[in-house]
């Protein structure tokens, strides 16, 4: 056997002139066409020499050629060897076509159904994308650690922030104490970078004279852009002569808050702004794709040196007194090339034990694990560092999972529709493929004609889903907790999911439908036609199909239900106090140097302008905004009592007409005067759940209460409103006076008949009036402020009712196509019956009940599913049980009512069948 | 005497060699490529139609000849091929692995 041996074949020019000669086909045939008539004439002129008459010569020569039309193929076939596929291709995309242009309401429900199942799943992932998967805007993401731990946090005195509890006295987080953050970075020789950062929200920035509210300044170490290795846009990064307590405040933008605040002005590097009334100067802005790693949810609008955190937010996390208290620094690394990050975490491990037990003898607790360490106590772990690895995102998982599913649903709905729709297809196309297999189509060579129909059809779903999700992900995040996001970027990952999904739900779809119709009997199809026999099976299949998406929709449509049921709930709940012309905003006192009784004298003096508005009723000052999702809980006792008989108090320092405004009489005693002030002895006013939980029958007046080291004598008693949340029972609250406080930071609730734009106007020129420097924070009214609180259930029960009416339409349609596609299949069989004298009601009946039992058998399975499904968002909900029977006979009823609907055209059209037409017919 | 035509996989691999060679002593269209081999092995090898112009375009796709439009001898329009480099550099390869697989073959044979 003679091995080919490839030698010096310029590859290039072959794929070349492969390419021309499959673009040039008509061209190429025509002059082989031309060369075999030369060839038989060559021949036929030796003929003639040998002596053969003209005639007798051409006829030889063509004898001998044989069928020039078999060589030409063969020839071609030998041609495009390579390229036999993408002629077939072509072919089949062709022939597509054609089919889809027949049939243009079929192809208008297929796509619509995909788009609406790819677009959601898309849209959902592209903002799981923008959570998860999308790394930092840095150079060489990958390397980057982020320092996190996990272990029980039972013995240690710290207060943690962004902690996520997985089982009981076992807790994961991604922030360090001060103290343990300085210990790594004594050792930062280890890894090619490190550096600390935190995040402080609400910085009040004054620059030419007006003052404004910033939002979250990122404190970052000297290491921070160089490590990360961002470049800024403008100006120079912070660096190491910027992190020092002594150096002069320097100030980095984010390119947002530049373009918002300076209209992007270049010339703001330079300019002196006031951060908190303390002088910066600006020195860069950072690029627009970078808004620090807290990327979700938490986007920066300035960088700030770390070291001047406390300078900044004087008292914020008292560094100085008690650096090891507060865990609210993140640290992130670099990793040196070839070393891994297990290593780094095995050299860093015991430096993080270490630190935390130093920092328990140094602030002089009793107990510093004398006897070793217990097994449980938290243990260092990097993980990978290029998404920032914020910790938000865990927590946000369950409602990830929820969304996931909805989508995925939606999904798998539109996939049984599609495949509905392509299974009546393929039957109504039986003739067609039964006349191409009979004349010699191949059996794979058909099947991979129906699946470019399916696939094409899925990629055009896909593309115009694409599109949905392209507006879709923002709607999405918008309507999510996740609204901070703001704009989702759809990136190649986005892109490649849509075209994942779009490729899988075709061969999902396509391929049963297609394998079934090029299962065809011909001598059945030719003798009997397709009229009795043959179509049962699909018809079956297609019942089957038919019951998963009742099904399906069952389950979404018991969850909008839930879901919208709560939010109800949620907002019929009595809060305690009357909502009307309540308008909420907050002063951040601390931000333009007010503390302690400046800052409460400042309040009183806010309050009493306020009241000589026009149209004001009543002025109430707290701490922490009623039912915000905002307050504090302590361990509080009756004093003298053991430390064990503790119970979680809420506390509110509160001044104004605090008590009037949210109408709290009192039971008992009296509540705040002017004379409560910090000479004063301490006061407090508690609820009644408090005096419930601690005092029980007991007058609890005059006797003193002690929490978060402080001790102060019950003076009155008042009635049980909300706290922080709606959800949950009103918790025991201890009311402190303002006067007596030390916060730096109040919200004010204004009860006022003045339409809301002068309130607002003259709310903002009161304060503006007493501190120039202090902005009018978030004004809202009561409403919104509740709403607010709401935003994960409304997002549920928003999207939920969506892709619940999604399906209803998807039944809807589906189920008049099947029971149109069946009574079309039995016209002769219902004849035959009217033929022997059924009635035209009883054959109505009959077609009715037949398609009622397999909707019937898919809300059984229904049910069953969303029992068991419904389970997992128990905890989502509100005022009802996750199998709440109210909700289920509801949405069974809807479904069955929508069923009858689409079902009464076809049978209709039973009803009416002409018994001598149909079996003239058959 | 029967004739062979060029049909199993085994000869279709000599036969683009015997084109080849023809092809060699300068260009020629098909049907003179086709009489030449005959002429050549003395009338024991004839060449199909069906078979040497699948060959020829299977040749002109490896890149080892090609074509042109010309005038025969007998005025009349033809289709000329030619080797090429590579056409030639093929040639030499499949002449010396013949040459080794025949003289092979022939040992086989004579010992055997």
């Amino acid at each position: 056997m003679i091995r080919r041996v490839h030698v010096t074949v310029d590859k290039k020019m072959k794929l070349f002139r492969k390419f021309r000669a499959f673009f040039r086909k008509e061209k190429l045939d025509a002059e082989m066409s031309e060369e075999m008539r030369a060839h038989l004439e060559l021949q036929a002129t030796e003929n003639q020499k040998r002596g053969m008459s003209a005639d007798e010569a051409r006829y030889a020569a063509q004898r001998a050629f044989g069928g020039v039309e078999q060589i030409k193929e063969r020839a071609r076939d030998e041609r495009r060897r390579g390229w036999l596929w993408l002629d077939q291709l072509t072919q089949d995309l062709h022939y597509a076509w054609r089919q889809f242009q027949q049939a243009p309401g079929f192809v208008a429900v297929a796509m619509l159904s995909l788009s609406l199942g790819i677009g959601a799943t898309t849209a959902l992932f592209s903002v799981v994308n923008e959570a998860l998967f999308k790394p930092l805007p840095v150079p060489h993401a990958r390397e980057l650690v982020r320092f996190t731990w996990a272990g029980n946090l039972g013995q240690i005195d710290s207060s943690f922030s962004d902690v996520v509890g997985d089982g009981p006295s076992h807790w994961t987080g991604a922030s360090f104490s001060f103290f343990t953050a300085q210990r790594f970075q004594e050792q930062d020789r280890l890894l090619q970078s490190l550096f600390v950062f935190t995040s402080i929200g609400g910085h009040t920035i004054v620059a030419d004279g007006q003052a404004e509210e910033a939002g979250t300044g990122d404190y970052v170490s000297a290491g921070y852009f160089e490590g990360l290795g961002v470049r800024v846009s403008l100006g120079r990064a912070l660096g190491v002569a910027d992190d020092r307590a002594d150096a002069p405040l320097a100030v980095v933008l984010s390119d947002a808050y530049w373009r918002r605040r300076f209209g992007g002005d270049p010339a703001v590097i330079g300019k002196t702004i006031l951060v908190n009334l303390n002088p910066a100067t600006i020195v860069g802005v950072a690029p627009a794709e970078f808004r620090g790693v807290g990327a979700f949810g938490r986007k920066a609008a300035l960088f700030l040196p770390l070291a001047s955190v406390e300078r900044i937010n004087p008292g914020a996390f008292d560094l100085t007194a008690r650096p090891g208290f507060r865990w609210v620094f993140g640290v992130m690394g670099r990793l040196r090339p070839g070393v891994s990050a297990t290593k780094v975490e095995a050299e860093f491990a015991a430096t993080f034990q270490r630190s935390i037990v130093d920092n328990a003898r140094l602030s002089g607790a009793q107990h510093v694990w004398a006897e070793g360490l217990p097994p449980d106590f938290p243990r260092l772990k990097l993980r990978p560092g290029s998404n920032g690895g914020e910790f938000v995102v865990l927590r946000a998982g369950g409602e990830l999972a929820v969304l996931a599913a909805l989508a995925g649903t939606m999904l798998l709905i539109a996939c049984t529709n599609v495949a509905n729709l392509l299974l009546a297809r393929g039957a109504a196309r039986r003739r067609e493929i039964a006349v191409r297999l009979a004349l010699g189509a191949g059996r794979a060579r058909l099947l991979r004609q129906l699946l470019t129909e399916a696939l094409l059809l899925a990629g055009g779903g896909g593309a115009l889903g694409g599109l949905f999700a392209w507006w879709g992900g923002d709607a999405l995040a918008a309507m999510s907790r996740f609204s901070s996001v703001g704009h989702i970027e759809p990136d190649w990952r986005v892109f490649g999911f849509a075209v994942v999904a779009s490729t899988l739900t075709g061969v999902l779809f396509g391929l049963v439908p297609a394998q079934r119709a090029t299962r065809i009997d011909l001598n059945v199809e030719f003798q009997g036609g397709p009229r009795t026999t043959g179509s049962r099976s699909a018809l079956r299949l297609g019942k089957t199909l038919m019951m998963v998406q009742v099904a399906l929709s069952f389950v979404v449509l018991v969850g909008a239900g839930l879901f919208a049921a709560t939010l109800r709930n949620l907002r019929a709940v009595d809060v305690g106090f009357p909502r009307e012309r309540l308008w909420v905003f907050e002063l951040a006192a601390n931000s333009a140097g007010y503390r302690g009784e400046r800052a409460a004298a400042l309040f009183e003096r806010v309050a009493a302008g306020l009241h000589e508005l026009p149209g004001t009723q009543t002025v109430a000052v707290s701490t922490f905004p009623l039912v915000a999702g905002q307050g504090t809980i302590n361990g509080g006792r009756i004093d003298g009592t053991p430390a064990g008989s503790s119970v979680s108090v809420a506390v509110n320092e509160v001044g104004g007409d605090f008590f009037a405004t949210f109408d709290l009489p009192t039971v008992e005693g009296r509540t705040f005067t002017a004379r409560d002030d910090s000479s004063a002895p301490k006061v407090a006013v508690v609820n009644r759940a408090l005096v419930e939980t601690i005092f029980g029958h007991e007058s609890p007046l005059g006797r003193r209460i002690r929490f978060a080291n402080t001790v102060a004598t019950v003076v009155g008693v008042v009635r049980d409103v909300k706290y922080d949340k709606v959800r949950e029972a009103v918790p025991a609250t201890i009311y402190l006076s303002l006067g007596q406080g030390t916060g730096g930071r109040a919200s004010f609730a204004v009860r006022s008949a003045a339409a809301p734009a002068v309130l607002a106007s003259g709310i903002r020129r009161v304060v503006h009036g007493i501190e120039p420097n202090l902005p009018v924070l978030d004004l809202r009214t009561q409403d919104e402020q509740i709403e607010r609180l709401f935003g994960t259930e409304r997002m549920f029960s928003r999207l939920s009712i969506l892709v619940g009416g999604v399906a209803l339409l998807l039944v809807s349609v589906g189920l008049y196509g099947l029971m149109a596609y069946a009574v079309a299949r039995r016209t002769g069989e219902i004849g035959v019956r009217m033929a022997l004298g059924a009635l035209p009601g009883r054959v109505f009946a009959m077609i009715v009940r037949e398609s009622l039992a397999f909707v019937a058998a898919g809300l059984v399975v229904g049910v069953a599913t969303a029992w068991a499904a419904t389970r997992l968002i128990a905890s989502l909900l509100f005022g009802l049980t996750p199998t709440d029977p109210l909700t289920y006979c509801g949405v069974a009823l809807l479904l069955g009512f929508v069923a009858l609907l689409a079902i009464w055209l076809p049978a209709r059209r039973a009803a009416k069948v002409d018994p001598m037409v149909a079996l003239r017919a058959e | 005497m029967a004739k062979n035509d060029f049909q199993t996989d085994l000869l279709q691999g000599t036969l683009d060699m015997l084109i080849l060679r023809v092809l060699n002593r300068g260009e020629m269209h098909g049907w003179g490529i086709a009489d030449r081999i005959e002429q050549l092995s003395k009338k024991v090898l004839s060449v199909g139609e069906g078979s040497l112009y699948p060959a020829l375009y299977r040749l002109q796709d490896q890149g080892w000849i090609e074509s042109e439009w010309g005038v025969s001898d007998h005025n009349r329009k033809a289709k000329f091929y030619r080797l090429t480099k590579a056409g030639k550099k093929q040639l030499e390869v499949e002449q010396e692995t013949w040459d080794r697989l025949t003289l092979a073959i022939g040992e086989i044979m004579k010992s055997a």
